[in-house]
């Protein structure tokens, strides 16, 4: 019956001679956008930003083992080229397919993400232990150490820190080490430990250019399953940006147990909380539009769902406005406002919302995550 | 119809077709069973959650160590094999039926309409000589040996897949599926890549077409395999219709039992054809023992009655889905929806995101279920008694998507969850709105 019904369908198309290639949506196309338009883009960046920030964190290690007069000068270069590096790995965050993500996530994954970023799991009770007892300087020190200590996120700490301070429990091995160490020689070990970290940066970033360059044109051939990975990686906006860097430093999350916890905020040491999460929505937009190529927000349109884009792309911008409306400016702490970053927080749950409900519906999108199983 | 084929006395048929069934059911089963271990999928519904939904009734379940269940799946496999094979046939089906509803019964995210199918001809099997030809069984105790089986035993099982498509088919008896073609239309959009049917299957008017003959077919179905004259075509609609469902969508074993099924309606005596020897006596059966027909007349007005309870209640059930489960709606609703536990306790106000107790398979499952994020609901305010919180109120905000529609609110975020005893009041109603409309890509 079925066949019967669908007959004087399948012949009329039989008779126009197209076929199915002629009329899908191109997916290669967007995914084309997706990977030209905005991942290698960012890859590339982040790995340029890597290498000046390495140049300099070197430069600053140098003056600083010299007690050189200019070693604010240089601290201060190597901070600015870490928050460049960090602005640049922010859209790599908000995108964590093929080689960033881990092996068992995404087709073609490496892990490499990992490498050289781990928040928000952070550690800097150990690296201060790392720099008490000058560990960092063991030659396998990066093939060994954990996540959390050698990743962008301990850079921070290392070149942002400034005073003499270390975050271990008073009492402990840490805190006796500690008090040996006068300020110079703390600034001399965070500076050449920093040093260590940038090189692992700067080669696993560059890895990250390499590996894309391999996996780019199995990604734009991968079809639903790809889109199903980019959509996927569309989550960090609630699991990441929603649930962690705004709920937990506005309070508004369990693992805060106070009214707001500005200390448990991604890149405190350097203030750029607020521009973290700004790249990521960012990130978010372009892949929606697919910047000047094919987008989300065309497939949409094809699907005659034009009104549906609409309201993403809306949604999109008020999340934006409510970012650049935090007072204080970007480069002010992300919890400064609680009332405002609420809105914020607001602002991008109604995003994720029309995303886990009408984006997946309209395109059939699935969460490989999710895994497999059967239906009925 | 032959003597054999309908049996010496007005109350018994040829066993063949049982026969059949048995082994093509616990092959079936046996192979869905070890496809279930070798596709990793014991971690992902049985070892990874850390939360289980509860059934009414049945909280006493709880899922078995990781070995433990990789045991429980083999020993489905052994016995669905041991049915196949009619060895110890009566132990192995209730055995079988036993351990595969224990498996169901431990989380309701894992709930689907053809597990439920197989627990209950499980169940029927259970009461039925289907080791009577063809068996281990019958060759090592030639007393079992019968060439003939009760009629009703027969009937029993062509009732209940017949239920299944009646109210499969009802099922779809809605403006949704009919006049919007939702949520075939979604879904066959989606596939516009396949190659040569792809721009067929993803225009509009095709899933208008697929949805009327759905329709039709599983309303009528059962109608024309049981009418000589038109079974053959109409088990060809089966094979066409099964394997296209299993060709788009992911349903596992359902094509595959539902084809079983559709051979009950044949002549008993159709395995004949085919396989030869082996022969029996043909006894004839007595009339059945009144507390027989009475136990399968009760049987067939709870099977007849369960679906029917959602009616009962009103509102759209794929919305409220207040007796969805257990009513054989089989694929008839694409529901996406995004849920956040608002909760306030004495101390502080917070949100909880299901993915904090929750697998995402389990996430994804649970949010357009009512029961089931009032379930969660209960859950967590548990867990944040017992870690010390007090006066704790949980409201869930949950905005949910039928059919592409605009996401609304599926239950009053205003309720506190925890001081309801049943979801039922907090369940907001849907606004009668049409589902989303696309088209294919050009």
């Amino acid at each position: 019956m079925f066949v019967v019904l669908t007959a004087p369908a399948l012949l009329s198309t039989c008779k126009r001679g197209t076929s199915a290639a002629n009329d899908a949506f191109d997916r290669a196309a967007l995914l084309t956008s997706i990977a030209d338009g905005v991942v290698v883009p960012s890859v590339k960046r982040a790995a340029e930003e890597a290498i000046t920030l390495d140049a300099a964190a070197d430069a600053y290690a140098s003056a600083a083992s010299a007690r050189a007069a200019d070693v604010t000068t240089k601290r201060a270069a190597a901070q600015a080229a870490w928050k460049q590096t960090m602005l640049a790995w922010q859209a790599i965050e908000a995108l964590q397919v093929g080689p960033a993500a881990l092996a068992s996530d995404s087709p073609g994954g490496q892990g490499l993400r990992e490498a050289v970023y781990v928040w928000p799991v952070v550690s800097e009770c150990g690296v201060d232990t790392r720099i008490a007892d000058q560990s960092y300087a063991a030659g396998d020190f990066v093939a060994t150490a954990e996540p959390a200590v050698r990743d962008l996120g301990a850079l921070e700490y290392l070149l942002f820190r400034s005073d003499n301070m270390h975050a271990c429990a008073a009492g402990g091995a840490v805190a006796s080490a500690w008090a040996g160490l006068d300020a110079a020689e703390i600034a001399a070990r965070r500076a050449a430990y920093a040093v260590i970290l940038s090189e692992q940066v700067k080669a696993k970033t560059q890895a990250l250019v390499d590996a894309w360059a391999a996996y780019r044109d199995s990604f734009i051939g991968g079809g639903q399953e790809a889109l199903n990975q980019v959509f996927a990686s569309l989550y960090y906006i609630e699991l990441k940006v929603k649930d962690r860097k705004i709920a937990v430093p506005a309070g508004l999350s369990l693992i805060c147990s106070k009214t707001s916890c500005p200390e448990l905020a991604e890149s405190r040491w350097a203030s750029l909380s607020r521009r973290n999460v700004a790249v990521n929505v960012d990130t978010f937009a372009a892949v929606f539009s697919g910047g000047s190529g094919v987008g989300f927000d065309d497939f949409l349109v094809a699907r005659g769902a034009g009104d549906l884009a609409t309201t993403i792309t809306e949604k999109i911008t008020a999340a934006q406005a409510a970012i650049a409306a935090l007072p204080g400016g970007m480069d002010a702490p992300i919890a400064e406002d609680v009332a405002a970053l609420t809105a914020v927080y607001t602002a991008v749950k109604d995003l994720n919302d029309i995303l886990k409900t009408q984006l997946i519906t309209a395109l059939n999108l699935r969460v490989p995550r999710e895994g497999a199983g059967d239906n009925d | 119809m032959t003597r054999l084929e309908k049996g010496p006395g007005t109350f018994s048929v040829d066993a063949a077709s049982l026969a059949a069934f048995r082994v093509g059911f616990g092959l079936i089963l046996c192979v869905g069973a070890i496809r279930f271990m070798a596709e990793g999928w014991i971690e992902p519904f049985f070892v990874e959650p850390s939360f289980f939904f509860k059934y009414d009734g049945f909280a006493w379940v709880h899922v078995l160590s990781r070995g433990g269940m990789y045991g429980l799946y083999s020993l489905i496999a052994l016995f669905s094999a041991m049915i196949a094979l009619g060895l110890f046939y009566r132990f192995a089906v209730v055995a079988f039926t036993l351990c595969f509803a224990y498996a169901q019964l431990i989380d309701v995210t894992n709930y689907l309409n053809h597990y439920y199918l197989v627990v209950l001809v499980g169940a029927l099997l259970a009461f039925v000589p289907a080791h009577a030809l063809w068996s281990l069984d019958a060759w090592r105790k030639p007393s079992l040996r019968r060439a003939t089986v009760p009629a009703l035993a027969l009937t029993a099982l062509r009732f209940q897949f017949a239920v299944v498509y009646f109210y499969a088919g009802l099922a779809k008896l809605t403006g949704d599926w009919l006049l919007h073609a939702e949520p075939l239309n979604v879904w066959f959009t989606a596939r516009d890549e396949l190659p040569l049917i792809g721009a067929l299957i993803a225009k509009p008017a095709v899933a208008h077409a697929a949805s009327w003959a759905a329709f039709f077919y599983d309303s009528t179905i059962v109608l024309w395999l049981s009418w000589r004259r038109t079974r053959p075509f109409a088990f060809v609609a089966v094979l066409c219709f099964h394997t296209l469902t299993h060709v788009f969508f992911d349903i596992g074993l359902f094509p595959f039992i539902m084809t079983l099924g559709a051979t009950l309606f044949f002549s008993p005596s159709w395995p004949r054809r085919f396989v030869r020897g082996l022969s029996a006596q043909a006894v004839a059966s007595e009339r059945p023992q009144r507390l027989v027909i009475a136990a399968f007349a009760v049987y067939a007005l709870v099977q007849i009655a369960v679906p029917l309870r959602a009616f009962v209640h009103g509102g759209n059930v794929l919305w409220d889905e207040v007796g969805m489960r257990f009513s054989w709606r089989v694929m008839v609703r694409e529901k996406n929806g995004s849920v956040a536990y608002q909760v306030k306790t004495r101390s502080r106000s917070f949100v909880v995101s299901p993915h904090d107790y929750l697998t995402w398979r389990q996430a994804n499952e649970m949010s357009g279920q009512p029961d089931l994020v009032f379930q969660l609901a209960q859950h967590i305010g548990a867990d944040l008694r017992a870690r010390g919180f007090e006066d704790v109120e949980v409201r869930a905000d949950a905005r949910v998507s039928l059919n592409g529609r605009q996401p609304a609110p599926l239950l009053d975020p205003n309720a506190d969850l925890l001081a309801l005893s049943d979801v039922a009041p907090a369940i907001l109603p849907l606004a009668p709105t049409p589902p989303i409309h696309l088209s294919s890509a050009r």
